[in-house]
């Protein structure tokens, strides 16, 4: 009787499958897995090129959607660079400024020449001199004959304007444009206007408002400001 | 031997991928490099430029943000293709000289007082205030 039981408990406690079958069904898993992911990336693919396409036809908002797309499906994030550099070419430079920064702390690896030029023509256009001066200081061959010689003349400018000791007014003007953004609740861009506000003030003898930025702890109203 | 199948074909797809999104990247690239724009004109802006960008923000800038056309072109798909419909010529043409005219004949028309400096400004920074000020407004 108690032999029996034994009997009864040894066979509960076998291992139905063999080690072998184990391994094979892991397998199985393991390749779904890739497959699922593989898949995933070439839909991203799929939009990053056509997002190419589009940008190369001179169609920045289509641009922009296919590489936004392709930012949400993938996984390298590259195409965040992408999408800003449509927002340069569809004259939003402010929100280029915000996309880059942000691009860069998601695929920091994935910045090069190229991008480069088109972030400082955003800082140019949003009227960020000195941001677009360090950015244009490191474009050279690597960005393509045409693009390196446009980095040099708009360098050049750019120095050159920067050489005459900066009025209160731009200083009072970057405060004003920081404070609106820091506001609306853009932290990004305040910081990279108030980033100019210290370096034009440096470049003053008397040092003109150096940092006056707001205290950052307050909470953004219903709307997304703060006050 | 079914281990090493799956494994190969693991391997392979692997491949496919990675080359795909190489030549997406490359693609991407190319485009970026044929389309390089040319950057405005620096000049140091000036606080009362930034009235002038108040002034507009208030008024028309505050209207495009919370209308149709702010809550289009901030949000998604629909917005960008909107974006593009309204403005897009003068965007796409990527002519600096043409889009700053298209800037202060707009900011002219809007705001009595506006100035060809002050439409400088809305340009450059009418896009924290909803794109604002001309680019919205001249063409509609």
């Amino acid at each position: 009787m108690a032999a029996g039981r034994r009997e009864t408990a040894a066979r509960s406690t076998k291992v139905p499958t063999s080690f072998a079958e184990v391994g094979v069904k892991r397998m199985i898993l393991v390749l779904a897995l890739l497959s699922s992911s593989a898949f995933a990336g070439t839909g991203a693919d799929e939009h990053l090129l056509a997002g190419a396409r589009e940008f190369r036809a001179g169609h920045f908002p289509e641009a922009l959607v296919q590489f936004r797309v392709a930012e949400k499906l993938g996984h390298s994030n590259e195409a965040a660079w992408y999408a800003a550099a449509c927002l340069v070419r569809l004259k939003r430079p402010e929100e280029a400024v915000e996309a880059f920064s942000a691009a860069e702390k998601r695929a920091p690896g994935a910045r090069d020449e190229l991008f480069d030029y088109y972030r400082a023509v955003a800082c140019n256009d949003a009227r960020l001199y000195l941001c677009a001066d360090k950015l244009l200081a490191g474009v050279g061959d690597r960005a393509g004959p045409r693009i390196r010689d446009e980095a040099k003349k708009l360098h050049a400018v750019i120095q050159e304007m920067l050489k005459v000791e900066p009025p209160k007014g731009a200083i009072d003007w970057y405060h004003l444009r920081g404070q609106q953004a820091f506001r609306r609740g853009r932290a990004e861009l305040a910081k990279a206007y108030f980033d100019e506000v210290a370096g034009l003030s440096a470049r003053r003898k008397d040092h003109y408002r150096p940092a006056e930025v707001p205290v950052a702890s307050s909470k953004p109203d219903a709307k997304g400001q703060r006050r | 031997m079914i281990t090493r199948i799956l494994t190969i074909g693991a391997a392979a797809a692997m491949l496919v991928a990675t080359a795909a999104a190489a030549d997406g990247n490359n693609e991407a690239h190319e485009a970026l490099a044929t389309q390089a724009p040319s950057a405005s004109k620096p000049e140091l802006p000036d606080v009362s430029e930034a009235d002038g960008a108040n002034h507009h923000e208030g008024e028309d800038g505050k209207a495009n943000h919370e209308g149709e056309h702010g809550k289009a072109n901030h949000e998604g798909e629909q917005g960008e293709a909107n974006h593009e419909g309204e403005h897009g010529e003068a965007n796409h043409t990527g002519d600096l000289d043409e889009h700053s005219q298209i800037g202060e004949q707009s900011a002219a028309g809007a705001d009595p007082a506006g100035s060809a400096e002050r439409a400088g400004s809305d340009e450059h920074g009418g896009r924290s205030s909803g794109n604002s000020g001309p680019e919205h407004e001249g063409p509609h």
